[in-house]
């Protein structure tokens, strides 16, 4: 073939110029560490790359979002732990303002340490983060929960609010825990009314009741709404009538039988009341669901702080007669049971709280995993295989000198020269 | 020996101009499109004596130039074809560069918008984090704006480059046309006038560098150059003018238009081929798709968090007001149609309304009248034609997630519209909202259990699923409380107001109960799980709580929501899909680019290289041509030395 001076020398420059882009191409992967330095190089990898950065991006989201629920959830867990401290202070209390060698005095000073642990769990309930929100409120988190009315009552400012984030693609977990579920939505034993009959010949008084069992007052008492214990003609036996008086059908009747107290336990549907004092024949009292009005102490809820109010006010009154011992005894017994459901209840949030710890922590650990694997495929993806690189580098720049050195031979070669 | 004097003579004659055109081959080694020249020598007619025919030596009777037609149009149109791939090709590399770069793509700044956002709701009543959503709901409006900038600035700069093209295409096709006639006055004698027609040649090729062109040689040594589908450019010693104007449908957009004599027409959609092929093409198949893609995304963001906030509250309790600026406001419905120019009504306007982001396509399309109140659409990008549609129908005519409606004016049959629904959204995407408070991350309403309720029955959140967009908070306020009181008797929940489904409303206890409550329009959506008792009860309530997130939850929602691409029920993509869907469809145009003009590029080389070798110069052949018509000048002169010597020997003998 004839080979023409122009072409001789273009297609040296040409060789050249293409091994040095070539080498270059590859100095630029080896300078970046990347394979793919525009989306052109590989359009497909390019997209998956962008769903994996939206994807490690949203995993990086979720870390953040891990990190301030556990922030928040311990925060709470602390708060609870120290709400069910002051509780168990409060019965201890409450224990030792039962036993029978205290005078009013002691009393007293038992009702002033109540008082301080009042306020404790006010401010505790009126817990606040370190933005100055508070924790107990919802989604309410600019006022105070928890408010004393001047009458001394409590109520609660908030509502149930409870705000998630996401942790991970389909899993939220929940920042914070209302106020109202863990401190007012108590359940009261005390949810019925009891009374004497004014006609009454005995001296029998019939104690506050208390519901024992929750199902079975439920199912057999709520719905009679009031019901009449009567006493027999021998005075030792009783009879459980219905709010008119009829017998019930099939009847229920029992024996009065003394308790170590000298009082007499009757029990019926769930509700346990004690007769105190002799009951004479033909004696009645009656026993009465709760009201629901706001001002009722007979709700079927009893909040933590008017629980302890109630202790407090009962123990700063001296006592005077029999009717205010046994008054005391009643509001103590009541006191007790109470407080136990508040703390089950505490409890009960807090194993949650626990649970979701236990969530966050095994969902990090799987986020964790994802992130791996997504920067494992990012990498095989994008990044550049250093051995091969390197490898192709140096063949290319032996191709480039050698396509320089030849160009340089062959170009001297003219007959020019010899003339 | 007179014979003797006149040969060598003529071998000198003949030497002298086999070296002055192997100088001639020489000096032009380097001159684009030369072809080299050899001198056709033959032998003079013989004289006739007794002895037979005696030769009177040599003569040059033509200078051929060492040409081969068919590689010369090989090299033409494999150079248009080059020029065509490497223009478009570098247009390409710059989209690739800019939709892919950190700084300038979309992806960085719709992830930092959402990572703002998680932010916000892991604490939805923190106004520095809300603040910062807000600054990067900007930067994201601003990261649109600049793509769509840099998308027009490119647009404008093929402009300009057309522009130039043309001009230079204009000044080569008369250079043609003149060298046409030079030629044909030339060649009246019959001789081919090699360097002419190698000039005529060159600029040829590089006219279609330029532009696409095919060539039609006439009887008389001229050529018709002709572009696009047959539109005469160089026709004899006539040259037509290639120049550009705006766009009639577009006037962003230049259009090519060819002058010759006293008419004018529009050949930009015949165009292929050279660089103005590539710009055009790249114009049409990428940069118009790139600006509606990106245009369709900035709608979709836009749209989607705005009907989000006004599903919300606010942090002061009102409903939440726009974040961006409305997708159907003046400013962006404004560059949305435009008129052809010779519309029967200059003052004719249509309004093309975005009804559904969701629907919405990456296409322009053309309406056409067919009288003053009938049209149809055609979609660009697939051709499909829809219709016949009616003006004056109510609601107006709707496809593909737009409306069309005539806003001032009137028109006629035969009047055209373009529509480009998402063509300059992203140039007009904006932050409105400027109170950080103003973002509506709260739910409008809340639920509670009563504290009486003696079951252990719970109710969601409601969620509201229903109703105006955007929300009255003053109309809610009026409906709310609803309270839903537990009948266990029959087993159902009923409200005090507004109706609850399904009606009646039975709840299993024990078991999760789908309960919806309809209320003054407005439907929310909840579930009772547990075992109420008879006459428990629950409300639902105006929210007024600042540290709700939940409508924030819905929004961060967005960030993985298939909420572009649904029309004809298709299953639709998210926000950073439909901008991948862009970032891959410009690599594969640029993957594909590059492996054109590689694949162009050793076409043209081997065209080249196969015309190079049997028409450029080889100055080693020169030299030893040199060399060879050196010697044989030099023989030739011997001759006439010899001749001479014989001549003295003869005069000396006679004297």
């Amino acid at each position: 073939m004839r080979i023409s001076t122009i072409q001789q020398f273009n297609s040296g420059v040409r060789g050249i110029q293409d091994n040095y882009a070539n080498a270059s191409r590859t100095q630029e992967q080896i300078s970046t560490g990347k394979r793919i330095l525009s989306p052109a190089d590989d359009p497909v990898a390019t997209v998956r790359l962008l769903q994996l950065s939206q994807e490690s991006n949203k995993l990086e989201q979720y870390k953040g979002n891990m990190t301030a629920a556990n922030n928040s959830l311990a925060q709470e867990e602390a708060i609870l732990n120290s709400v069910n401290n002051a509780l168990q202070r409060v019965r201890e209390i409450a224990l030792e303002a039962g036993g029978g060698g205290l005078s009013d005095e002691d009393r007293g000073a038992l009702a002033t340490e109540l008082e301080q642990r009042e306020e404790e769990l006010l401010d505790l309930f009126n817990s606040r983060n370190a933005r100055g929100e508070y924790l107990f409120g919802g989604y309410q988190s600019n006022e105070a929960p928890f408010i004393k009315n001047p009458d001394g009552s409590y109520s609660y400012q908030g509502d149930e609010g409870q705000r998630s984030v996401q942790i991970a693609g389909s899993k939220t977990v929940a920042l914070n825990d209302n106020g109202k579920d863990l401190f007012v939505d108590v359940g009261n034993v005390n949810r019925v009314l009891t009374a004497a009959d004014a006609a009454n010949t005995g001296t029998a008084r019939i104690s506050l009741g208390v519901v024992e069992n929750k199902n079975d007052y439920d199912q057999n008492f709520y719905p009679q709404g009031s019901v009449g214990i009567v006493i027999g003609a021998t005075a030792d036996t009783y009879e459980i009538v219905d709010s008119g008086g009829t017998p019930l059908v099939p009847p229920v009747t029992g024996a009065l039988e003394e308790n170590d107290d000298g009082g007499y336990n009757i029990r019926y549907a769930g509700v346990s009341v004690v007769l105190d004092g002799a009951p004479a024949a033909g004696d009645s009292f009656t026993i009465t669901t709760g009201d629901s009005t706001a001002t009722s102490d007979k709700r079927e809820t009893r909040g933590i702080l008017e629980t302890i109010a109630n202790l407090r006010e009962t123990l700063e009154t001296p006592t005077t007669s029999s009717e205010d011992k046994l008054q005391r005894r009643d509001v103590i017994a009541i006191t007790l049971d109470n407080l136990d459901n508040a703390m089950n209840s505490v409890l009960q949030v807090q194993t949650t709280i626990g649970a979701r710890m236990n969530v966050i922590e095994s969902t990090q650990l799987q986020n964790g995993e994802l992130s791996l694997i997504n920067t494992s495929v990012t990498s095989e993806l994008e990044d550049l295989d250093y051995a091969e690189a390197l490898s192709r580098l140096s063949l290319q720049t032996i191709v480039l000198e050698a396509a320089q050195q030849s160009f340089v031979k062959v170009s001297g070669l003219s007959l020019f020269n010899l003339l | 020996m007179a014979d003797l004097f006149g040969i060598g003579l003529s071998g000198l004659k003949s030497a002298q101009t086999q070296l002055s055109v192997t100088g001639q081959n020489i000096s032009n080694v380097n001159t684009p499109g030369y072809s080299r020249q050899t001198a056709v020598q033959s032998t003079q007619l013989p004289t006739f004596t007794g002895a037979g025919y005696i030769g009177n030596g040599s003569k040059v009777v033509d200078v051929d130039r060492i040409y081969n037609q068919f590689l010369t149009n090989q090299v033409r149109s494999s150079t248009s074809s080059n020029a065509e791939v490497k223009a478009f090709q570098s247009q390409m590399e710059q989209l690739n560069t800019l939709v892919s770069s950190s700084a300038t793509g979309i992806t960085p700044g719709l992830q930092n918008y959402f990572d703002a956002l998680q932010t916000a709701i892991e604490d939805p009543s923190n106004l520095p984090a809300r603040q910062l959503f807000l600054s990067e709901a900007e930067g994201l409006a601003s990261r649109f704006n600049t793509v769509q900038s840099s998308l027009a600035g490119q647009n404008q700069f093929i402009g300009q480059q057309m522009s130039t093209l043309a001009d230079q295409a204009s000044r080569l096709s008369a250079t043609i046309a003149e060298f046409n006639d030079s030629i044909a006055k030339a060649a009246a004698n019959g001789a081919q006038p090699n360097d002419l027609l190698d000039s005529r040649d060159e600029a040829v090729r590089e006219l279609s560098k330029l532009i696409g062109i095919s060539v039609v040689p006439q009887d008389d040594n001229q050529i018709n150059v002709f572009v696009g589908s047959g539109q005469p450019l160089v026709v004899g010693s006539e040259a037509s003018t290639l120049s550009v104007r705006n766009g009639a449908s577009d006037p962003s957009r230049v259009d090519v238009v060819l002058t010759s004599g006293g008419s004018t027409q529009d050949i930009t959609s015949l165009l292929s081929g050279g660089e103005l092929g590539g710009l055009v093409r790249y114009r049409q198949d990428v940069l118009d798709q790139a600006m509606n893609s990106i245009g369709r995304l900035s709608l979709s963001i836009a749209n989607e968090f705005n009907q989000q906030q006004g599903q919300g509250l606010d942090r002061n309790g009102n409903a939440g007001s726009l974040l961006f600026n409305d997708i159907n406001s003046d400013a962006l419905v404004d560059g949305r149609s435009r008129a052809r120019a010779n519309n029967s009504d200059p003052n004719a306007k249509l309004d093309v309304l975005i009804t559904d982001t969701s629907q919405l396509g990456t296409s322009d399309y053309e309406v056409v009248f067919s009288s003053s109140t009938e049209f149809t659409v055609r979609r660009t990008s697939d051709n499909k034609v829809t219709g016949p549609y009616d003006l004056t129908s109510a609601p107006p005519p709707e496809l593909d997630g737009i409306s069309i409606e005539l806003s001032a004016g009137s028109v006629g049959a035969g009047d055209r519209f373009l529509l480009t629904p998402t063509r300059y959204a992203a140039a007009n995407i904006d932050v409105v909202m400027t109170e950080p408070q103003e973002l509506a991350f709260a739910a409008p309403a809340s639920s509670d259990a009563n504290l009486d309720n003696r079951g252990t029955g719970s109710i969601t959140q409601p969620v509201l699923t229903g109703g105006p967009s955007p929300i009255d908070p003053a109309a809610l306020q009026a409906l709310l409380p609803v309270d839903l009181s537990y009948d266990s008797a029959t087993g159902e929940l009923t409200s005090s107001s507004g109706t609850l489904t399904p009606s009646p409303l039975v709840i299993t206890p024990g078991q999760t109960n789908d309960v919806e409550l309809t209320v003054g329009g407005y439907t929310f959506s909840m579930q009772m799980s547990g075992r109420p008792k008879d006459g428990d009860s629950f409300s639902v309530n105006f929210n007024t709580g600042v540290a709700d997130n939940r409508n924030a939850l819905v929004m961060s929602e967005l960030q993985t929501s298939k909420v572009l691409g649904k029309a004809n029920g298709a299953d639709g993509f998210s926000f950073v899909d439909g901008y991948g869907d862009l970032v891959q469809r410009v690599a594969t145009f640029t993957a594909q680019a590059r492996t054109d003009a590689e694949s162009t590029g050793a076409v043209l080389q081997q065209a080249t290289n196969n015309r190079d070798s049997v028409s450029a110069v080889s100055l080693d052949e020169e030299a030893a041509n040199l060399i060879k018509f050196e010697q044989y000048y030099n023989a030739s002169a011997q001759v006439i030395q010899v001749a001479r010597s014989l001549f003295d020997t003869l005069l000396s003998s006679i004297r």
